[in-house]
């Protein structure tokens, strides 16, 4: 029955099903939306399970995600989310960066293991699962000790201590007047060289490392970190769009019925971001990596269909849970909103 | 003598990206440059876009980003004016954690 929503994709020569492209994007553009990523870490699995020629895959999520990218960072803007200055600083650095995890990369490719494959496999799939792990249980238990912490900061206020001064003070020092954050240069750099840098060894688009990153390493707030972190998700999508379009590996057909989906999708999740608290945002976060890693698992124990449909339902379970949490904040404010006017 | 540790440590600091560039390309991709696709049968948007990638990837890799782009563009400002009417409009939020 579904056979009726078959489209032929043009460059891929090959018929697919349209609303599983656009069912695909509306997922990711709610997660991207909503913790500022790009998704390619889902999207990929996603469209292999489903038989897309993954030749086009990475080329075609790539333009999907420029698309997407700007309809979220335009509502991330007006919402006052996206530190400009920040964001610019972040592309700078992580440009660098990239080069330098290529650079490693391609020297690991060079060094030939048993079975004919190359250091640079496990060594990428074996750093990726200790980064989704290591960062999922850090956030898990920022979020379980920060009523303590609240309580040590408050107490500490009241007799009167001054706040630690950051360690970390090598001039020049950065205004970010956005973010309401004052930072060495050289901190901001080194962060986002270190972002970029793995961003370039693991082969990814990096918003899932950068926008911890903005919290815990720069001190961002988490709704500026998701918006900043989609400002530059914006940048590396254009290029990747024109860039896999000189290669000749994007389905323009199938990217737009995906972009169709994500704008739509991207909406929500940038509108959930108003009604779930900052912690709350973390919260998800850390869980969904940790699937995500566990998925990695998966496949290099050889479980490649396995490790493709965690991902798959990891990211949809969290895309209902962000819309049912949009849908009960929404109802909760419009009861208040009620309330007010009587 | 702080200053000019700190105008040291800064010079070193901006040294450290040249690392960056110890030679060879970046990562591999797969790479249709010459690749032709066939254009019998297809309807006036497909012809066209098979037409360009056929013709000149470059001229396509415009295509590409500006339709995505511009796409975006729409889709964002059409789904604003809806969620604007079912009441779900967006203004600066404060930031709380």
């Amino acid at each position: 029955m579904l056979d009726m929503f078959n489209v032929y994709l043009p460059i891929a020569e090959q018929n697919f099903n349209a609303l599983i492209l656009v069912a695909i994007g509306f997922a990711v553009g709610v997660l991207g939306g909503f913790f500022g990523v790009g998704g390619a870490w889902v999207v990929t699995p996603a469209l292999n399970i489903f038989g897309f020629p993954m030749a086009y895959a990475i080329g075609t999520d790539l333009a999907h995600i420029f698309g997407k990218s700007i309809v979220a960072t335009a509502k991330h803007r007006k919402m006052g989310n996206v530190d400009m200055k920040l964001g610019i600083w972040s592309i700078i650095g992580s440009v660098i960066g990239v080069e330098a995890g290529a650079q490693v990369i391609m020297w690991l490719s060079k060094m030939k293991i048993s079975g004919g494959e190359t250091l640079a496999g496990p060594v990428v799939r074996y750093s990726y699962m200790v980064l989704l792990f290591g960062l999922g249980i850090y956030m898990l238990y920022d979020y379980a000790t920060k009523d303590k912490r609240a309580a040590a900061k408050a107490a500490a206020a009241t007799v009167g201590m001054a706040a630690p001064k950051k360690a970390w003070n090598l001039p020049p020092l950065m205004h970010f007047p956005a973010s309401g954050i004052t930072i060495s240069f050289w901190t901001v750099m080194g962060v986002f060289f270190f972002t970029g840098f793995l961003s370039g060894f693991l082969g990814v688009g990096g918003g899932f490392i950068r926008m911890p990153a903005l919290i815990y390493l720069i001190g961002c707030p988490t709704a500026i970190a998701v918006g900043t972190d989609l400002f530059s998700v914006l940048f590396a999508g254009a290029y990747g769009c024109w860039t896999y379009g000189m290669k000749g590996v994007v389905d323009i057909v199938a990217a737009i019925y995906m972009l169709v989906g994500a704008s739509i999708g991207a909406q929500i999740g940038v509108t959930a971001v108003k009604y779930i608290r900052g912690y709350g945002i973390r919260l998800l976060f850390a869980i969904m990596i940790i699937l995500a890693g566990s998925s990695v698992a998966l496949k290099q124990a050889g479980l490649n269909t396995a490790a493709a449909w965690v991902v798959m339902g990891a990211a949809l379970s969290m895309c209902a849970i962000i819309m049912a949490k949009l849908w009960a904040g929404f109802k909760k404010e419009k009861a208040e909103k009620m309330m007010m006017a009587h | 003598m702080k200053k000019f540790w700190a105008v040291i440590l800064n010079c070193f600091l901006l040294a450290l990206p040249a690392l960056a560039w110890a030679a060879g390309p970046g990562e591999k991709t797969a790479d249709f440059a010459a690749k032709q696709v066939k254009m019998e049968g297809l309807n006036a948007i497909n012809y066209f876009f098979a037409a360009s990638y056929n013709s000149n990837k470059l001229m396509f890799a415009f295509i590409v980003t500006v339709i995505m782009g511009a796409v975006g563009g729409i889709i964002a400002f059409v789904t604003d004016i809806i969620l604007k009417i079912i009441g779900m409009d967006v203004s600066k939020i404060e930031h709380h954690e």
